[in-house]
């Protein structure tokens, strides 16, 4: 019966699915409100609906658009030219890697795609490291939609890249030192097959592209749906005077307000407005540590990172810029 | 066999591609895209519209051809779900939303989600703001000199034609208070100026010359933010003027029955980034509006002292019920230097 019903799953699904579309067509796009079958959605159940939805109509530009830079660096650099144009020197090569977001102003959503790619193509796990983690915020349209919104102190835009700056140099020296194991969920090896296949059998590299950006955009697209469904549900449950109210002492303040910037998962280019409706309420330094956090590390990129990178290294990197944040941030001068 | 899975896959991934392109599509056709993101974002659905058309196409030749352009031991690299429960939980996931989007009923945001933000109310926190203001000289300076730019840009700069233009719906304030020789127009731009001199900086005060020229001031969506800044910063100034708005019914607990605050939500990128602004409304009959239903008030603002803070508050003369407007949120205008800022105290 079970093996019956996995044979013909897609099948099954797809008919419910075609099923679903009829009934949608066919009552004009009102669902429930069709003879019988009248529901009474639960409003904060709808809420969740509007927030779902609308992270992801936000979000999924900017993941295809990663999805299709990655499928486009796959196809189109070598590994040899990837090699050629990362520094070799430590001491230069992590500054690269923390400013290239610089030249490729991507958000936290796209470039886990091609931070994955740039490393199987050869860069050194500490660049692409101190690119993931620098490149969400140390870029010109993070630093001016944060200006704006902190017009009232604008040198925070810029201690928040300075901040993120350090922070995403200090990870990428520890990856430098301690990680030792290719930290990619999938081998070297399978990837050197893979490609080599590839070069075989891929007609034209056009259509090789749209090919790898539908396998992507469902590979990360999962993640991305998951933790935005989570961040909508929590934001609609949770209420964020519970949140300020565990934040009173100083450092409490800055855990709670690196707490939000993980739960609400917002997009950096947006995160500062956010962060700046908190201005009166939490300490400057808090704010920061919300801005350098949430770009790094949220739920839905957490996910991502998961799809991409092996468990423990996830956990592993986590921890250290969780404690990296909370450190660089406290210490901060502000 | 192996060869049947995968264009089953790939079947499958076609429908759920068709299903994102036909909401999206819906969504624009519909004019509904505005309730989930801000205006500026607007032009990235397009293109992603546009893009995952194309990769529907795609999809559906792989589904139709097979994996020709994939005839490589890959499987590790594209992870085809292997067992039944991780297709189920993988696409499951991919229809959630769509199933959400075509079979649950639009709803604006309201009420319920209010009161998980923190209603910013024309309050005390934006006092502080400006005791600090009024203090460090420096700070408005510094404010002063971010405005410029944008000064000419934003609406009611002073300068009748610009504000006219910038705001369509109202018909064109100053050339009204210009006609009508009342008091006011006794009192000149440069008068008015002096009177909002106190050192919040140009673009406030210019905001605040074209409203308070108003005989009525109408707070509509295109000042919406910016007028409830300058509101709460000259309060003492805008205490007996006259202002109609529209917004949605919100209640606070402690309200008593007379009370209620008229509200809207403003959107930055998409509405995860909601906050909540609001006037605090007191009419005999107050309790008569259901919570999140949508009304336009109008009536007289009256100064209140709340926790030693100066508090504009709208006795309402005249609510009416109203439908919702076809773009509920209100935004910030991307660009003005200060207001956002000023806007933050959304506890």
């Amino acid at each position: 019966m079970v093996t019956k019903l996995r044979q013909f799953f897609v099948e099954i699904l797809g008919a419910v699915l075609l099923g679903v579309a009829a009934v949608w067509l066919t009552t004009g796009g009102r669902g429930g409100e069709w003879s019988g079958w009248k529901v009474e959605w639960s409003p904060r159940w709808l809420d969740v609906k509007t927030l779902f939805l609308s992270i992801l109509l936000e979000a999924i530009p900017f993941v295809l658009l990663g999805v299709f830079f990655s499928a486009f660096i796959q196809t189109f650099i070598t590994e040899e030219q990837v090699r050629r144009w990362t520094p070799k020197h430590l001491l230069a090569a992590l500054p690269f890697g923390a400013l290239l977001g610089f030249l490729f102003p991507v958000c936290e959503c796209a470039i886990i795609p091609v931070v994955r790619r740039l490393i199987q193509k050869g860069m050194p796990l500490h660049v692409g490291i101190a690119f993931l983690l620098a490149g969400p915020v140390v870029n010109p349209v993070v630093m001016s939609s944060t200006y704006i919104a902190f017009a009232r102190q604008p040198d925070l835009a810029f201690h928040r890249a300075a901040a993120a700056f350090v922070v995403a140099m200090i990870a990428g020296l520890l990856a430098y030192g301690f990680v030792r194991k290719n930290p990619l969920r999938l081998g070297v090896e399978s990837r050197l097959r893979h490609e080599a296949a590839h070069a075989e059998a891929v007609r034209g590299k056009l259509s090789a592209t749209f090919s790898h950006a539908i396998d992507e955009f469902f590979d990360m697209g999962k993640y991305l749906l998951f933790g935005a469904l989570v961040s909508a549900i929590l934001q609609v449950y949770v209420s964020r005077e519970t949140m300020v109210e565990i934040g009173q002492t100083p450092f409490a303040s800055q855990l709670v307000m690196m707490g939000m910037a993980y739960l609400f998962s917002l997009c950096s280019e947006a995160d500062a407005f956010i962060a700046a409706s908190f201005g009166s309420t939490f300490q400057a330094k808090s704010i920061l540590a919300f801005l350098v956090f949430g770009p790094m590390l949220d739920m839905k990129t957490t996910l991502m990172l998961l799809g991409t990178f092996r468990f423990g290294f996830v956990v592993k990197l986590v921890i250290a810029v969780t404690v990296l944040v909370i450190v660089v941030t406290g210490l901060w001068p502000l | 066999m192996e060869e049947a899975r995968a264009k089953r896959h790939y079947f499958l991934r076609t429908l759920i591609l068709i299903g994102f392109t036909s909401l999206l599509a819906e969504l624009i056709i519909t004019d509904r895209l505005s309730h989930y993101l801000a205006p500026r974002l607007h032009m990235f659905s397009y293109v992603t519209l546009g893009i995952l058309a194309l990769l529907t196409l795609v999809s559906l030749r792989q589904a139709i051809t097979g994996t020709n352009a994939y005839d490589c031991d890959c499987e590790d690299a594209h992870k085809l779900p292997r067992s039944l429960w991780r297709s189920v939980f993988g696409y499951g996931l991919f229809l959630l939303p769509l199933a959400m989007a075509f079979l649950l009923p639009d709803q604006l945001l309201g009420s319920d989600l209010a009161e998980k933000r923190g209603i910013t109310l024309l309050s005390n926190d934006v006092k502080k703001l400006a005791e600090a203001a009024g203090k460090a000289n420096t700070e408005a300076d510094a404010r002063k000199n971010a405005s410029p730019p944008v000064q000419s840009e934003k609406p009611g700069n002073g300068n009748g034609s610009a504000s006219a233009e910038q705001q369509p719906p109202m018909p064109s304030p100053t050339e009204k208070t210009a006609q009508s020789s009342g008091k006011q127009s006794a009192m000149t731009d440069e008068g008015l100026r002096q009177k909002f001199a106190t050192g919040f900086g140009d673009f406030y005060a210019d905001i605040a010359v074209s409203l308070y020229k108003q005989p009525v001031i109408r707070l509509d969506e295109t000042v919406f933010l910016d007028g409830l800044t300058t509101m709460e910063l000259y309060a003492k100034e805008f205490a007996g003027k006259e202002l109609e708005t529209l917004g949605f019914v919100y209640r606070q607990p402690d309200f008593t029955p007379q009370q209620f605050v008229v509200a809207r939500f403003s959107v930055t990128c998409c509405t995860a980034d909601a906050n909540v602004f609001g006037i605090l409304v007191e009419n005999g009959q107050a309790d008569r509006w259901a919570k999140d239903s949508w009304v336009k008030v109008r009536g007289r603002l009256e100064l209140r002292q709340v926790d030693g803070y100066d508090m504009l508050v709208l006795k309402a003369s005249k609510v009416e019920q109203v439908k919702a407007p076809k773009d509920p949120y209100v935004y910030y205008s991307y660009d003005p230097a200060g207001t956002n800022a000023s806007k933050g105290d959304g506890l």
